[in-house]
């Protein structure tokens, strides 16, 4: 035997006794909707996990465009990824995709509303990675320029309404408020109300979408287009950039949202601190009805794993790892709020001057969602609801009109199926 | 003799194998989907559970729907605006191009231009040129004194003005028609100029019915894709606002199919949508080739 084919037989020997010996790495699959900078975290966190199990290896695949088909073509096929995110649970929990984990994880360090948040007929289906709850932003050099008092958590819907007349200045197109219907968004401001979507049991809409108390909600906010004039139309937010642009820019004074639009001005200016931007900006509860309690809407995106996971004993590891964590990474890095709250109180978040707001309200956070009640919520509901509020908008229907219509209209689709 | 029709079928089997590759990818990616929808128009199925065989209840289901006959009144109140406006332009362009002047190959690139845009990209510059308040359309308007409307945000004007956009990508309805024009032999209009006949009547009762077969062809595919209409109607309801917005006033057939595909997981129903559109688009064109006869002349006869 020469010298070279030696030395060949060894290392094929060496090798086939490394692949037999050697623990085979596993190559888990994770799938998001985060671009760069999110992806650069979740990476930060894999890698943590990865430390601790080196035989685990995770690729994060970020998906841009048309995330909710690739993610459902994928399931379909059989072919998933190892964990995803997701936020639209009933959907995919009634088609029996995906896996529960209430048995298999450590939930209890996790904030209740953000479990509460995931749960559908009676399961738990991931956990929270990026939650937000919504909160009224304020531009204050808008107020300060038109003389107008900052606003506290407990202002009333009459205070915010003539707070919004005041900022409002057609001359210098300068609107007060951003007034955006969507159904999901809206469902905090009914509830406070008294009003909801849907029947305690809920299975109609009726008497309760079309009851008192929804209908003086869905007034109060669309009043504010229509009959104050205190928000831009819509084809005037789109043009001027959409509604982030127009706020910052101080085109409108305030804006219902979460707390994307830290995201969005780091990406303008990167490496910008909650400080620095509390100088501009500030977020407050969303204001409530007198002598009512103020209620908010979450959103809450998880980490979810498919029952068809190639490797599901490690992603629901994985998963284990992720509430064990309690998003202390993200939330060091100035990217996403933690999970769990003691880790919020030992980094002081809630002495922060945004990010408090969002901490304080989360107790506030609206209990029962409609989305989480039916997974045909979209379908039978929503869509009926997001067109009631677009002919309101329209003026080509009264609240009452549009609303009874979508009741209507909800009821026959019932029937149909 | 033998010797040739060898050769023959050997042509003949190497033309086959060179057109393999198109059989088999037709085959796998459209005529099977195709018989695959059939299947499953008979059917419930929602992806993720098993079949259920329903016979015609998707189709009975369909004349109950309200959507059903909305959205196909939407689509054929865009196809009535459109499919003359595109085929009209398209005539008058070819017209205008049609002499050979010098930098006629020019002008006619010009024109062709916006038809290789991709609708995506028309859709979201025609989105701007639509917006009621930095739009260039209603600036435009403004000059002459009217008060142009939200087009796209208006449940009366969405559909005109996706249908109005359809002049944009004229190019390749004027290129055919240019074809036409340079098919007719130039004899008959030099006799009809010696017999005194002006341009108007020159083009009235020579040019018009000898391009009859040509407006034939392009009414019927401009028809038939003005009802697949889609990536317009996607983009630019309700000024990027999504699905048949404002208040379904932009919910085209196709929007509503793919709606109930994609967003309800109806897939057996989709399926019954798409045949019905197939079957209604079958018909029309029938009714068109019969009543052809009473304006379409060919040269032969």
């Amino acid at each position: 035997m020469s010298c070279k084919k030696f030395v060949g037989v060894l290392v094929v020997v060496v090798m086939l006794l490394l692949s037999v010996y050697l623990p085979a790495k596993v190559f888990l699959r994770a799938t998001t909707w985060d671009e760069a900078e999110g992806v650069k975290w979740i990476k930060e966190v894999f890698a943590k996990y990865e430390k601790l199990n080196p035989d685990v290896k995770i690729n994060v695949q970020s998906v841009t465009q048309g995330y909710d088909d690739k993610i459902i073509t994928s399931l379909a096929g059989g072919t998933p990824p190892d964990l995803f995110m997701w936020w639209d649970y009933p959907r995919l929990a009634s088609l029996n995709v995906l896996e529960p984990i209430e048995n298999v994880v450590d939930l209890s360090k996790i904030d209740p509303m953000l479990v509460k948040w995931v749960t559908y007929g009676g399961h738990v289906w991931g956990v929270a990675k990026d939650w937000t709850t919504r909160v009224i932003w304020y531009n204050k050099e808008v107020f300060d320029k038109y003389g107008v008092p900052y606003p506290t958590n407990d202002w009333t819907w009459e205070e915010f309404r003539e707070i919004a007349k005041k900022l409002t200045h057609p001359e210098d197109k300068v609107w007060g408020f951003l007034v955006s219907p969507d159904p999901y968004d809206w469902e905090g401001y009914i509830k406070m109300n008294g009003g909801d979507y849907l029947s305690p049991d809920a299975s109609t809409m009726d008497g309760y979408l079309n009851s008192k108390e929804t209908i003086e909600a869905v007034k109060f906010l669309t009043n504010l287009y229509l009959v104050d004039g205190v928000s831009p139309s819509p084809s005037i937010i789109s043009a001027s950039g959409g509604s982030y642009a127009m706020f910052e820019s101080g085109k409108v004074a305030m804006i219902d949202s979460g707390s994307w639009f830290i995201g969005y001005m780091q990406s303008r200016h990167p490496g910008i601190t909650t400080q620095e931007l509390a100088k501009k900006f500030g977020c407050v509860f969303p204001p409530h009805p007198k002598g009512k309690e103020v209620k908010t809407m979450l959103h809450n995106a998880a980490w979810v794993v498919p029952k068809k996971s190639k490797h599901k004993e490690e992603a629901l590891d994985v998963l284990k790892f992720l509430a064990e964590e309690g998003g202390r990474t993200m939330a060091e890095a100035g990217w996403a709020l933690p999970i769990n709250m003691e880790i919020a109180k030992e980094m002081k978040l809630f002495d922060d001057p945004i990010l408090g707001t969002f901490l304080e309200v989360l107790p506030y956070a609206v209990e029962d969602p409609s989305f989480l009640k039916r997974a045909d919520w979209d379908k039978n509901f929503a869509q009926y609801i997001a067109d009631a509020f677009d002919l309101i908008m329209l003026k080509k229907a009264t609240v009452e009109e549009a609303l009874n219509k979508a009741v209507e209209e909800s009821e026959k689709a019932l029937k149909r199926k | 003799m033998r010797k040739r029709s060898i050769l023959a079928r050997k042509e003949n089997l190497e033309g086959y194998l060179f057109i393999l590759p198109w059989i088999i990818g037709f085959c796998v990616f459209t005529a099977g989907p195709i018989l695959f929808s059939v299947f499953l128009s008979f059917h419930e199925w929602h992806i993720f559970d098993d079949m259920k065989w329903i016979g015609l209840g998707n189709y009975k289901m369909l004349f109950t729907d309200p959507l059903f006959y909305h959205s196909l009144k939407v689509t054929f109140e865009y196809a009535i605006i459109n499919v003359p406006l595109v085929l009209i332009v398209g005539l008058l362009l070819a017209l205008l191009l049609y002499p050979k002047v010098k930098g006629t190959s020019v002008f006619r690139t010009i024109f062709y231009i916006p038809s290789i845009v991709p609708v995506v990209a028309t859709a979201t510059l025609w989105i701007w040129i639509y917006n009621p308040e930095y739009g260039l359309l209603n600036f435009f308007l403004e000059k002459i004194g009217i008060d142009g409307p939200d087009w796209l945000y208006s449940t009366e004007w969405v559909v005109p003005a996706i249908a109005f956009m359809g002049v944009w990508t004229v190019g390749p309805t004027m290129i055919i028609y240019l074809a036409g024009l340079e098919d007719i032999p130039q004899v008959y209009w030099d006799a009809a100029k010696v017999d005194g006949a002006n341009y108007w009547q020159r083009l009235r009762y020579i040019t018009l019915p000898l391009l009859s077969p040509t407006t034939f062809f392009l009414f019927i595919t401009n028809l038939m894709g003005a009802l697949q209409t889609f990536a317009q109607a996607y983009i630019m309801g309700g000024g990027g606002e999504g699905f048949g917005a404002p208040a379904n006033a932009s919910l085209f057939y196709c929007l509503y199919l793919y709606e109930q595909g994609w967003s309800w997981f109806n897939m057996g129903y989709a399926s019954a949508l798409s045949w019905i559109l197939t079957l209604i688009i079958f018909v029309l064109t029938l009714i068109i080739f019969k009543t052809s006869n009473k304006w379409v002349y060919y040269e032969r006869s």
